[in-house]
């Protein structure tokens, strides 16, 4: 039984919080800033570069995360067993 | 449809069966056919994760998304499984890996020791990759169907053999193979169509000015939200797709195809820097050159600026637009592979629930039969096959980045709260599991059945009974809360009920 630690849940929500603007922005114009269309360089939209931004940022965290989520695994380190768990009626 | 362009698909189907039968060569064991014996390394298991993402619905169904309404939900889309990834890393990823072996319902009926969560586990797997494979045999079905002229019927028929024929002879190793090979030529192919798109329009700055130029929504195709989603159904969306990420089966079971933790996370990271990549290129390049290079062109999309053959044909005439029939030929062979490849995994995560969870139930106790297991495995498949070809037919019609959405809720609502509840809650009971799993799953193939799409458009009712097409932020939610409710009603007699059977 693995332990749900204070860490992993503020994390998550923090994760959430980050994406929220986006779906925020699609579904309500008070959510939108109006700069989201304009031209940033050139003729790129603001709206574009935000969503690179965000891209390359979930990329890092995912990065980040995976140290801490494979760190501690010492119980299953030879690929899949062929005997499984017995469970109750079989 | 031209010759090199037959050529091209005939030489990808006969790669992926001489993969098949090299695999079906070495598939001796269960744990080779259900896991790829474990012995995959962590960029081959990448690649092949970042296959599973990389499927139709990114590749025809978000360039169609973005050729009608612009950036709008694609700026969701796009982000979900980013999004997801950090989740999973945060939350399953490690205790998966540590509790599983073949399946998620060796996950739950590890914990919980009881049948009845296998057979939970194997019906929501089952269920939800159903789901998933509309989307992407519709995807197939249209693909064939408009380059070679061929009925949809047909062509959906040649996809389920071929899906068929790979996971009942070469198993997981054949499926994951066909994955990377697949995942290879479509970065390739993304990267190459990339650079000719800002070729052909001579760079970002003049792309996008031609895309707003020329499409309807003018500037606002840049703006999210111009096919007005409400607020419930983006929130909804949005985390439906996320949290939808942890309770796919077929993603999932690839953690188990890596020998150790250290391969585990070479394979998140060299998933998530493709992933990236292609996604970064398709939104930011791809997408809008589709719009400037094809919208007002009577050749490819219509007067009132649709495209000609569905928006899921966008990337084909793309493809025709910047590098001729070659091109083109090119582009809908990877396509047709990378069609080919998802649906053998999900076939691949069906067919490993049929044989290793359900079959497993239904023999009561009996000693494993692995000869035994193994052709239920391949019939499995084969049913499998039958059911989303059925399937297809049904949602012909539909997007499918849509039909993808549908996947991702209900296994954000069924799969997700319980796997979660499996792992990290001491006090879940069996009754508690189970009725959460159910309320989820029926609340969301509920919802969704009375929803605008199924309702109204399929069914041809006058108005939704449920406002959204994307419930899972009401059924998560819900099915998390019934198992805590009814596990904590039901805690005393369960417990007393396995102390009794361990003193036994």
């Amino acid at each position: 039984m693995s332990r749900l630690t204070l860490r992993q849940v503020i994390l998550s929500v923090l994760v959430m919080a980050v994406f929220a603007p986006v779906f925020l922005a699609v579904g309500s114009p008070a959510f939108r800033p109006a700069w989201l269309s304009n031209p940033v360089i050139g003729e790129i939209p603001a709206s574009a570069l935000v969503e690179l931004a965000y891209l390359a940022l979930f990329v890092v965290l995912v990065w980040v995360f995976s140290g801490s989520a494979f760190a501690e695994d010492t119980d299953r380190d030879d690929g899949p067993k062929e005997d499984g768990p017995k469970e109750d009626g079989q | 449809m031209s010759l090199i362009a037959i050529a091209f698909f005939v030489a990808t189907v006969a790669a992926t069966l001489v993969i098949t039968l090299w695999a079906s060569r070495r598939a001796k064991s269960r744990a080779d056919l259900y896991a790829a014996g474990g012995k995959l390394s962590g960029p081959q298991n990448g690649l092949a994760i970042a296959g599973d993402f990389m499927s139709a619905t990114t590749f025809l169904g978000m360039t169609g998304m973005y050729f009608d309404a612009g950036i709008d939900q694609t700026a969701i889309y796009y982000l979900t499984p980013l999004v997801g990834l950090c989740l999973m890393m945060l939350l399953l990823a490690g205790p998966l890996r540590r509790a599983g072996k073949f399946t998620l319902g060796d996950v739950m009926a590890t914990r919980l020791k009881s049948p009845g969560m296998r057979v939970f586990a194997g019906v929501s797997t089952i269920v939800i990759s159903l789901l998933y494979l509309i989307g992407q045999m519709v995807g197939a079905g249209t693909l064939i169907g408009a380059l070679f002229g061929i009925p949809f019927g047909w062509a959906v028929i040649i996809v389920g053999l071929l899906m068929t024929t790979y996971v009942a002879a070469g198993g997981m190793l054949a499926a994951t193979w066909v994955q990377i090979i697949k995942a290879g030529m479509l970065v390739v192919l993304v990267v190459t169509l990339a650079v000719l798109c800002l070729v052909a329009t001579g760079g970002p700055s003049a792309l996008y000015a031609k895309a707003a130029a020329v499409h309807q929504a003018g500037r606002g195709l840049f703006t999210p939200g111009i096919s007005k989603t409400d607020l419930f159904s983006s929130i909804s969306l949005g985390f439906g797709m996320s949290v939808g990420m942890l309770g796919l089966p077929h993603l999932l079971i690839r953690l188990f195809t890596v020998p150790d933790v250290r391969e585990a996370k070479r394979s998140v990271v060299a998933a998530t820097s493709i992933i990236g990549v292609v996604f970064a290129l398709l939104f930011f390049v791809v997408n809008p050159a589709a719009v400037s290079l094809l919208k007002l062109n009577p050749a490819y999309s219509s007067a009132a600026g649709a495209a000609i053959g569905g928006p899921n044909m966008v990337s084909i005439h793309l493809s025709e637009v910047l590098g001729g029939e070659v091109l083109m030929g090119v582009t809908s062979a990877i396509t047709f592979a990378t069609i080919l490849a998802v649906v053998a995994g999900l076939v691949m995560a069906s067919a490993s629930a049929a044989s290793h969870d359900l079959f497993t139930v239904m023999r009561k106790g009996a000693a494993r039969d692995e000869k035994q297991e193994l052709m239920v495995f391949r019939l499995a498949a084969a049913g499998v096959a039958v059911v989303a070809i059925g399937l297809a037919f049904l949602f012909q019609h539909e997007n499918v980045a849509f039909a993808t959405a549908l996947a991702f809720t209900v296994a954000a609502g069924a799969n997700f709260p319980i796997l979660l509840l499996v792992l990290y809650w001491r006090r879940l009971t069996v009754p508690g599991a189970l009725t959460g799993g159910l309320v989820g799953l029926v609340g969301s193939v509920g919802l969704i059945a009375v929803g605008p799409s199924v309702w109204v458009r399929l069914l041809h009712n006058p108005a939704p009974l449920f406002p959204s097409d994307y419930p899972a932020l009401l059924t998560c939610p819900l099915a998390l809360i019934t198992a805590v409710v009814v596990s904590l009603a039901t805690a005393p007699r369960s417990q007393s009920t396995t102390k009794s059977a361990s003193a036994t």
